[in-house]
């Protein structure tokens, strides 16, 4: 394992962050972490990374106590946080070189990684230029840029395509795959699900500091196979009606957002009628009816009770 | 060497924020000017000149007379009223009864034995004017000594040397009263470099307590290299800024800044540790850079006030703000810069820079402490 956290307990005063939280990152994956806000992942991210402190626990990367050896295993870690962590004062290339020569590259060695970096993001042509005038997506990539040049083993990406648009969005997404296939380990939070899905070889969904399921994509999505999700477009919604389709037997979870309705409910139920006779009642019409297979959100959405993009 | 990498990235990015450089280098020469010129007339005065001195010399040999000629030569009595006396008694109760603000004796045979010295009375309602006279009378003695240490030596230039040293080491009456030119430069470098506290407080703030600071936590560099970097980078823009003010002032408007460099450099050293040792403790106290900027802005006028850095307090000895003004670092670092330029009470500059470490000593200390609050 690359990287195995066992245990972890941090607490705040009477809130408890993380939970007796276990978790084991194998060599050369990406590993997706899913949560809601308050779900404690940059909790667990920043005891990783040395930013914060844990109650309980240990952790061991790349086979070594963190405890003991913080400053050898930095080395080997590159950290690219939410929010652009960068300096507007130094161009592109000067930012990547500080990182670096803080990560220990010299000489000509800096040099030619600096470049690469800025390549690999799509920055090269603009090494000389200060960020002060780049767009959110190319602040995103030096951010990513910054945490490369010195090929870390660990890359841990906490939400790297907050706010930015699809193309920046595609070619961080592109790195991501590159940077495994090269040999890198990712650890991975974001709250899409789609990208999660896209990208991650496994996912961890965590909710209230504890890791409520793990594993492909697939096997999430087996957990929950038998329900199915309905999502119907009314010409109105209004809380009687969501309640009263709540009461139905099957029915796992059901809300409604503008006009529109999503339900959860075990498969082969046969409630869409006695959906359709409730909205009929309640005075509603019905403009259009999908039944969904499972997907990672309906994963989320039975496994911690609440829709991911609600709560990012 | 990542303390090196932290010092040197810090540096270019305090450099190439030229607003906030032209703006610490541009207003003080400009209020330098303004006041210099403006408030030239009320430094005209004859503020020292009228210094009154009582004198009663009882050698009848070459130190009593080398005495008389120092003291009724041009450059004396542009800034000494003298009066000669007949008793020692005379000199004191004049003293006493305030009617002078100093009163010499010099004793007969001054070199026949250790224990017949030169005597300077003076009252502490006068410690300015005092402080003047004695510095004369040091100079006087100094020559004196000089004129003995080659007799000595070669007794056949003793009269060549007795010329030349005592009258080449008279006080120049030009040095010891500051124009307002020379005035405003001190207290408006002070004020300037004291607002070096910006670059700690938001330096602090994004590269160490921000989110760029916490990247460069994970990285390997240490915490101490972290921290020393950024304190380095930011002292030395603002000893370089202060560096500058005192270069320009100098050439361009004739402000004169004494002839002890070093010691100078050294003032102007720890008044650049002072301002980046309180701005680091307000941000690290505080943790908000806004609320940090606005005790910025608002302490450091209030400090050059309370050190007399916009117009002279006239304060007296004894009064509350007389003490409080020690608790000001611009009134510590003017009273050691003045006393450094104008040849003053060197004891007092040394005391002076003693209570700038231990102000630096606590804000760093104060930082260190509340830094850890950040720790989670």
């Amino acid at each position: 394992m690359l990287l195995e956290l066992d245990n972890l307990v941090k607490r705040y005063e009477n809130h408890l962050a993380v939970d007796h939280l276990s978790l084991n990152v194998r060599e050369g994956e990406i590993m997706g972490l899913l949560g809601p806000n308050g779900a404690g992942k940059t909790t667990t991210l920043n005891i990783i990374t040395g930013l914060t402190g844990m109650d309980h626990g240990t952790i061991r990367v790349f086979g070594i106590d963190i405890g003991s050896n913080g400053q050898e295993i930095k080395q080997d870690i590159g950290l690219v946080p939410q929010e652009i962590a960068i300096f507007d004062d130094l161009t592109a290339k000067e930012n990547v070189t500080f990182f670096g020569k803080l990560y220990g590259l010299r000489g000509a060695l800096l040099k030619e990684r600096t470049r690469e970096a800025l390549d690999f993001v799509g920055l090269g042509s603009r090494a000389g230029q200060f960020p002060r005038n780049f767009s959110g997506g190319m602040k995103r990539r030096l951010n990513i840029a910054c945490a490369i040049s010195h090929k870390p083993r660990l890359i841990i990406m906490d939400e790297p395509t907050v706010g930015i648009d699809p193309q920046s969005r595609n070619h961080i997404l592109e790195s991501v795959r590159t940077l495994q296939r090269e040999g890198s380990t990712i650890l991975y939070t974001s709250h899409y699900m789609e990208e999660v899905d896209e990208i991650c070889t496994r996912i961890a969904i965590m909710d209230q500091g504890r890791i409520i399921a793990q594993g492909t994509s697939e096997e999430l999505k087996t957990m929950i196979s038998s329900e199915e999700k309905i999502e119907m477009t009314l010409s109105e919604i209004n809380y009687t009606l969501v309640d009263e389709i709540k009461k139905l037997e099957g029915v796992l979870e059901c809300h409604g957002e503008e006009r529109k309705l999503t339900v959860l409910a075990r498969k082969d139920s046969g409630l869409i009628g006695q959906i359709s006779l409730i909205i009929g009642h309640s005075g509603s019409e019905i403009y259009s009816l999908q039944v969904d297979k499972v997907t990672l959100e309906s994963v989320f959405l039975t496994l911690t009770g609440k829709s991911l993009r609600d709560t990012g | 060497m990542r303390l090196g990498t932290m010092f040197y990235y810090t540096l270019i990015q305090n450099w190439r924020d030229r607003s906030t450089y032209l703006e610490m280098l541009f207003l003080p020469i400009l209020l330098i000017f303004i006041l210099g010129i403006s408030l030239g007339n009320a430094f005209q005065s004859p503020f020292i000149s009228d210094t009154e001195v009582a004198y009663f010399n009882e050698d009848k040999g070459p130190i009593g007379e080398s005495f008389e000629m120092f003291m009724r030569h041009e450059e004396s009595t542009d800034l000494l009223s003298l009066t000669p006396v007949i008793s020692a008694d005379e000199g004191i109760q004049l003293v006493e009864e305030g009617q002078v603000h100093a009163f010499i004796h010099v004793p007969a045979d001054l070199l026949q034995g250790e224990t017949v010295k030169l005597q300077l009375i003076g009252s502490h309602q006068h410690n300015f004017r005092f402080t003047i006279v004695e510095s004369m009378l040091e100079s006087f003695v100094s020559g004196v000594n000089m004129v003995l240490a080659m007799e000595e030596i070669n007794p056949d230039s003793l009269l060549m040397v007795r010329e030349n040293s005592i009258e080449a080491r008279s006080l120049q009456a030009s040095d010891v009263r500051p124009g307002a030119m020379d005035y405003y430069a001190v207290t408006m470098l002070v004020m300037f470099m004291m607002y070096g506290t910006t670059y700690a407080v938001f330096g602090m703030k994004h590269a160490y307590l921000n989110t760029t600071g916490h990247r460069i936590r994970t990285t390997p560099i240490r915490p101490i290299e972290h921290y020393l970097g950024l304190v380095l980078a930011n002292m030395l823009t603002v000893l370089i800024q202060g560096i500058i003010l005192v270069t320009f002032t100098r050439f361009v408007f004739g402000v004169n800044w004494g002839n002890n460099l070093p010691l100078l450099f050294l003032i102007l050293l720890l008044t650049g540790i002072m301002a980046i040792g309180l701005g680091t403790a307000i941000v690290m106290v505080t943790g908000n850079e806004t609320l940090s900027g606005n005790i910025v802005m608002v302490l450091v006028p209030v400090m050059t006030f309370l050190a007399g850095g916009f117009f002279r307090l006239g304060l007296p000895d004894s009064s509350f703000l007389y003490y409080l003004q020690y608790l000001s670092p611009n009134y510590l670092a003017q009273t050691a810069l003045f006393n450094t330029i104008y040849a003053g009470d060197f004891q007092r500059t040394l005391s002076m820079m003693l209570i700038m470490m231990v102000i630096i000593l606590i804000s760093f200390t104060m930082a260190l402490v509340s830094e850890r609050r950040f720790q989670t």
